[in-house]
């Protein structure tokens, strides 16, 4: 019978510190970060902060049309700059390696490096221009003219699907069906049409959420140079091998030839995981012209040419008891994809899946469809779909909550997920905290007395739960064991050790992580652990930073690295000592069996010994973590999707200034069980910044377009997200307990912390209000639209009126060929 | 267009410097002065990024041409150490956890270094609007306006 | 960050800079703080090949009060320091009030009050202020000196009626009265930095409980900052009721015609003028003294 992974690491896993004995894990604000001084200082290297001598630098040509044929492009008048040394196209790429994300999935990849017959997006990349200053290179970028014939422009979704609307990639392979589908997902389990049947209350509602962008402050951008027949790129990456790979397939060129560093990372949140134009087009004309070339992008092609949240349209239907049991949901997503997938097509499966949680369902019914439009391309984001799911879901279970006259939070604690169940489709979920969570934000609120806002009166609390996946499994590349994380650490007997980790630190502190947990295995203090990051030449191989993996995964091939190291280490001393190696301690630089004052030696002598035993080998553990699990998850959507997962439940109270409608966020709690909290004001950062996009997601934040598909907002003048005025302080309850799989016990906090926020602020302005609003963003005017015309009418539902009718329209689905 | 030349006190040292007239302060620091610390958020005065000091005052770089530094004081974030010892901003910036990904980091310090220089002893109200044109995506500012805080207590006791 | 090539001059005098700006025509721009200038040469709003720095020149910078006259702000005065003079937080604070919301603490340590007039822009947030207490612009051509009263100075959007060689040396704010008070209230979507939806000025005049005079401003919702007469028509006279204050404000909606953009619609913009204008009255009232 095959090992599994518990047998395999047995070994290594005994000899870690016992939990107890942690001076740093979880020992309240033990250790800062390991960046925070050169951040603080301004030497921390970003790729913009990267300069090699002789730099050239790269421009892109933007298409000005939504979806056009690209007829012809005249660089005369561009090569008449001065400084300007070279042109791509996309015939300067190897024709049909198109870019994507999943290898596994790799037929799905649909972005040129640069266009070659059309382009899909305003802001589509057709062309770069290479010069010696960024100047020159931006003039002469001007000055490319393309010719294009223009095509009919699909910005709905629903129109995208009609069987007759034009293709944006290809036409639909049966004829009659959805049309310009980059994927759909489909998940049944139970009998939901006999509950429905037999329900006491069922509902069908309608909600939408809208486009967002990430609006990391730094921009992406790269800078490559080409030696020795290989590729050195800087990029501002999420993930420095997937990243590599992708490169490596749109150059046509070995993965062994492209060497990926991730310098200081100023934020992704999801918008640095795909691959782009700027990092192929800096690799190309470094290799063609011998000069390393630095692309950065402007704050509007950030907006334009990067990637977004996708906006969700939904149809969600409930069963529920008249007690207040949820019997059957069934649900239809639809994802606007946008003009690429990549990292868009997770989360259409991740859509459904995150709908299945925070309450035990035993009967569904969903379909998520994803298709293509001539809006910038949909691609993962802080919360992955859960961020969207969770405001229409939560704000519909307060709405069944009122029709059946119970109280909102009583209906959650009905239904909640509970420690160990596994979920009709197969997500095995293990430590969980939901209910204690939903306790302490609902004390902590004062959720008992929340009459004391009458409905209606312009302040009101608003609750909502939700829970994320604590380390998203799925590896993105194909690899052996479905292995997502590795990592190497190597004791030098100078008295520190070297951690080599794949994991990609893009502000959330991970390197910190790894530092902590080498340090506190062997007994270092954090400046004796030196972290090396994210290099494909120097650090293994790792997934990169989304789902919410870091911690758990990476943090988990870091504990098993630094175990392996430390097994070696003291099985040697174990023979010299007759006793077991998970005998000895390792402390406070010392190396010690407890006990006994002539079996204690200093962290130095202790690898010394080892190294003169083993002819001047040094110790070094190699360490990995891998989610049972496999590729298939996402198309037969049965299985476990991840070795944990987090939950969280949050409340709000926010004032309505009922004559403009603008909404102001005085109070929020968030309850989090994130398993044990490795820092304390790690987690708290994590989840305050998650308030912050959620409350921008809520009431600020909006990607606008003209009906050709022009940005309207590409800047942060008008795409609006809070200041340090419009947030609150924010109250944080960490209700967890130790998860057992864990490393140092902890789970997620990053991204399912983003999960409940937009609905407990949009159930507080229901209340507020007495509306219910069912479409995002809450702006100022779309609130005092409703409110006017409820004062004029009565009407009380607002918010995604088309939707009914759309989702009526619907054609059917494509029958699959496979599964 | 022309290069004039500039006499300035840059992190506290006397410069002279060939600058072109359409050259912006922040592209001037980076480019010519190799001081990457001040950031290009968005280029266009709305993120606060490319906060630095002018005669103590934080102003945003990319909206200041680098010929106006003439004649005036600038600091960046690299001259905010003095003698090796972090400034109280800096110092309760890393004790707090008040960054993450630290790409505002030094336009939010100067930010912070002008407020409490112009109001030692502010209120919450006061910190948060005296760092409302820094833009932060990741902390929520929660730790910010808390480490702010610190390092004004901190910074009048010295006085004291 | 590339900015379009030009000729920078400090100029050295008022008389140095309105020739040469006399000179260039529309191919010069004056710039004081810069913080609209850069922008808009980098946008390519501003077809200028030369640009005239203002700091260089003596005088025109400060605040100073001036019994029967009013606040003299110097041109270069920097709106940072209109926020937070002493001086006019007591003599008017409304325009300290309308200073502060302009952009950010950063902008506003090197924007001039001033510059934000000659920009221009429907929605500048000195603007409606300005108007409502009758500030006077004084102007400079070479060596010749005026004054244009508030009302006189905007034209368009980002248009002004300042001639080809006029410098704005500074703006005089007519003190407040005994029973006079004012106010600048703005309206926007998060509460820093944005640019306003619309923003609403009040002067008024207190006779006991008896509005004795006043001047409505608007400020978002025309081609340049408006006055609202009608309203101010039925306000004068009479005692401040809900009932009153709520007429006044949907006079004062329906004399302005504000435009739909990415910001707003025109039909949000004049319902928040009749609620500021409400808003901005009862403040007026409340400051005083």
């Amino acid at each position: 019978m095959a090992q599994t992974r518990k047998e395999y690491w047995s070994e290594v896993r005994s000899v870690y510190k016992d939990p107890k004995d942690y001076v740093l894990a979880g020992q309240g604000n033990a250790y800062v970060r390991i960046d925070a001084e050169a951040k603080v200082t301004g030497s921390a290297i970003y790729t913009d902060d990267v300069y090699l001598p002789d730099t050239w630098y790269c421009k892109l040509v933007h298409s000005p049309y939504a979806h056009a044929i690209i007829k012809s492009i005249d660089f005369t008048e561009a090569a008449k700059v001065p400084g300007v040394k070279g042109f791509l196209t996309g015939a300067d790429f190897p024709e049909g390696h198109n870019l994507g994300n999943p290898e596994a999935f790799k037929e799905l990849a649909d972005k040129e490096p640069l266009c070659r017959k059309k382009v899909r997006m305003i802001g589509d990349e057709v062309a770069a221009v290479c010069a010696t200053t960024e100047e020159a290179a931006t003039e002469a970028a001007l000055l490319v003219k393309v010719e294009y014939e223009p095509l009919p422009v699909l910005l709905d979704p629903f129109e995208s699907m009609a069987v007759d609307a034009i293709p944006i990639h290809y036409p639909a392979d049966q004829p009659g069906t959805a049309n310009n589908l980059s994927i759909f997902t489909v998940m049944k389990a139970g009998d939901p049409d006999k509950c429905f049947a037999e329900a006491d209350y069922t509902d069908k509602s309608f909600y939408r959420t809208q486009e967002m962008a990430h609006a990391a402050i730094e921009p992406h951008g790269a800078i490559a140079k080409y030696e020795n027949g290989e590729y050195t790129i800087w990029t501002t990456t999420q993930g420095a091998y997937v990243s590599r790979y992708w490169i490596a397939w749109g150059l046509g060129v070995p993965e062994s030839q492209v060497h990926l560093i991730k310098p200081m990372v100023g934020g992704g949140f999801g918008g640095k995981l795909d691959v782009f134009a700027h990092e192929l087009c800096s690799c190309k004309f470094a290799e063609r012209l011998g000069h390393p070339v630095k692309c950065i992008l402007k704050r509007d092609e950030v907006f334009m040419c990067t990637r977004t949240r996708h906006p969700i349209s939904f149809q969600i239907e409930s069963a529920f008891t008249k007690e207040g049991k949820l019997l059957a949901k069934r649900c239809c997503h639809i994802l606007d994809g946008g003009a690429y997938g990549g990292s868009g097509i997770a989360a259409n499966t991740l859509s459904l899946i995150c709908a299945t949680f925070p309450y035990k369902v035993e009967n569904i019914d969903m379909v998520a469809r994803r298709p293509y439009t001539n809006h910038p391309a949909s691609g993962a984001m802080r919360g992955y779909s859960a961020c969207q799911v969770h405001f229409a879901h939560e704000i519909h279970m307060d709405e069944v909550a009122n029709h059946l006259g119970i109280d909102p939070v009583e209906l959650r604690h009905m239904n909640e997920i509970t420690p160990y169940y596994t979920g009709p489709t197969g997500l095995e979920f293990t430590s969980c905290r939901f209910k204690e969570c939903m306790d302490a934000c609902a004390d902590a609120i004062g959720w008992k007395d929340r009459w004391r806002y009458p409905k209606g009166s312009g302040e009101a609390i608003g609750f909502s739960g939700s829970g994320f996946m604590s380390g998203t499994g799925f590896p993105v590349l194909v690899t052996p064991h479905y292995c997502s994380a590795t990592t190497i650490v190597r004791l030098n007997r100078e008295g520190y050790a070297v951690v080599f980790t794949g994991a990609n630190d893009i502000g959330q502190g991970c390197d910190t992580v790894m530092t902590m947990i080498v340090a506190e295995e062997l007994g270092l203090d954090m400046n004796e652990v030196k972290c090396v990051q994210s290099d494909t030449t120097t650090t293994p191989w790792d997934a990169g930073s989304f789902g919410s993996r870091v911690t758990f995964l990476g943090g988990n091939a870091c504990h098993h690295a630094v175990g392996d190291a430390k097994l070696k280490l003291l099985k040697h001393w174990a023979e010299e000592w007759g006793c077991k190696p998970q005998d000895i301690k390792m402390a406070d630089h010392r190396v010690f069996l407890p006990g006994n004052p002539d079996k204690n030696i200093s962290f130095n002598e202790a690898c010394y010994g080892y190294e003169e035993k083993n002819f001047g080998r040094c110790v070094a553990g190699v360490g990995a973590y891998n989610h049972e699990g496999d590729k298939d998850i996402y198309v037969k959507n049965v299985g476990n999707y991840a070795t944990a997962y987090s939950f969280s439940a949050s409340a709000a109270k926010v004032t309505v200034d009922k004559e403009t409608g603008a909404v102001t966020l005085d109070d929020f709690v968030f309850g989090h069980d994130c398993g044990r909290p490795l820092n304390i004001r790690a987690v708290e950062g994590q989840i305050e910044g998650s308030v912050l996009l959620g409350l921008g997601f809520t009431c600020f934040e909006e990607c606008l377009y003209d009906k050709n598909g022009r940005h309207l907002n590409p800047s942060f003048r008008d795409y609006r997200f809070p200041t340090a005025l419009d947030m609150p302080n924010i109250r944080t309850k960490i209700c967890s307990d130790y998860d057992e799989e864990g490393p140092m016990g902890a789970k997620e906090a990053g991204e399912g912390s983003t999960a409940p926020v937009g609905s407990a602020i949009g159930n507080a302005i229901n209340y507020a209000t007495g509306l219910v609003i069912r479409e995002l963003p809450i702006t100022p005017e779309k609130l005092w639209r409703a409110m006017r015309e409820h004062e004029r009418t009565g009407k009380t539902e607002f918010g995604a009126e088309d939707l009914p009718e759309k989702f009526a329209k619907m054609p059917p689905l494509p029958k699959r060929y496979n599964v | 267009m022309a290069k004039h030349v500039i006499k300035f006190k840059l992190n506290g040292i006397d410069r002279e410097e060939y600058v072109q007239d359409n050259l912006t302060m922040v592209d001037f620091l980076r480019k010519q002065m190799q001081l990457t610390g001040t950031k290009r958020g968005c280029e266009e005065g709305e993120c606060g990024a490319c906060t630095i000091l002018l005669d103590g005052r934080a102003i945003t770089s990319c909206t200041m041409l680098a010929v106006e530094a003439d004649g005036h004081e600038i600091v960046t974030i690299e001259g905010l150490k003095k003698d090796g010892v972090l400034h109280p901003i800096q110092k309760e910036f890393v004790d707090k956890w008040a960054l993450q990904c630290g790409f505002c980091t030094p336009g939010m310090i100067m930010s912070a270094v002008s407020l409490l220089h112009e109001n030692p002893h502010p209120t919450e109200q006061e910190i948060r609007d005296g760092i409302a044109g820094n833009l932060c995506r990741c902390t929520g500012y929660v730790k910010i306006v808390e480490a702010i805080d610190a390092a004004a207590k901190i910074m009048a006791k010295e006085v004291e | 960050m590339s900015l379009p090539a030009f000729d920078y001059v400090k100029a050295g005098s008022i008389e140095e800079a309105s020739r040469l700006a006399k000179e260039k025509g529309t191919k010069a721009v004056l710039m004081a703080g810069g913080t609209d200038v850069i922008l808009l040469l980098k946008e390519k709003v501003i077809p200028a090949d030369t640009v005239i720095d203002l700091k260089g020149i003596d005088g025109l910078e400060g605040i100073e009060f001036v019994e029967g006259e009013g606040l003299k702000i110097g041109a270069l005065t920097k709106l940072f320091d209109i926020q937070t003079s002493d001086i006019v937080k007591e003599k008017m604070p409304a325009v300290a009030d309308a200073a502060h919301y302009v952009a950010s603490a950063q902008i506003r340590r090197k924007g001039t009050m001033v510059g934000n007039i000659c920009n221009a822009s429907p929605s500048a947030d000195t603007a409606p202020i300005l108007l409502a207490m009758n500030a006077k612009v004084e102007v400079q051509n070479e060596s010749e000196k005026r004054e244009i009263a508030i009302a006189d100075f905007f034209k368009g959007v980002k248009k002004t009626n300042l001639l080809p060689g006029d410098i704005v040396t500074g703006i005089v704010i007519p003190e407040l009265k005994q029973g006079e008070g004012s106010a600048y209230l703005k309206h926007s979507v998060r509460k820093a930095m944005d640019l306003a939806i619309v923003g609403v000025g009040c002067w008024i005049r207190m006779d006991g409980k008896t509005v004795a005079d006043c001047r409505i401003t608007m400020g978002g919702v025309g081609i340049t900052p408006l006055r609202a007469k009608n309203a101010e028509q039925l306000l004068i006279g009479h005692e401040i009721t809900e009932e009153l204050l709520e007429q006044v404000g949907v006079a004062a909606s329906q004399e302005c015609s504000p435009i739909s953009d990415v910001r707003a619609s025109a039909e949000y913009r004049v319902d928040m003028i009749r609620v500021y204008t409400k808003r901005s009255i009862r403040k007026a009232v409340e400051s005083i003294a």
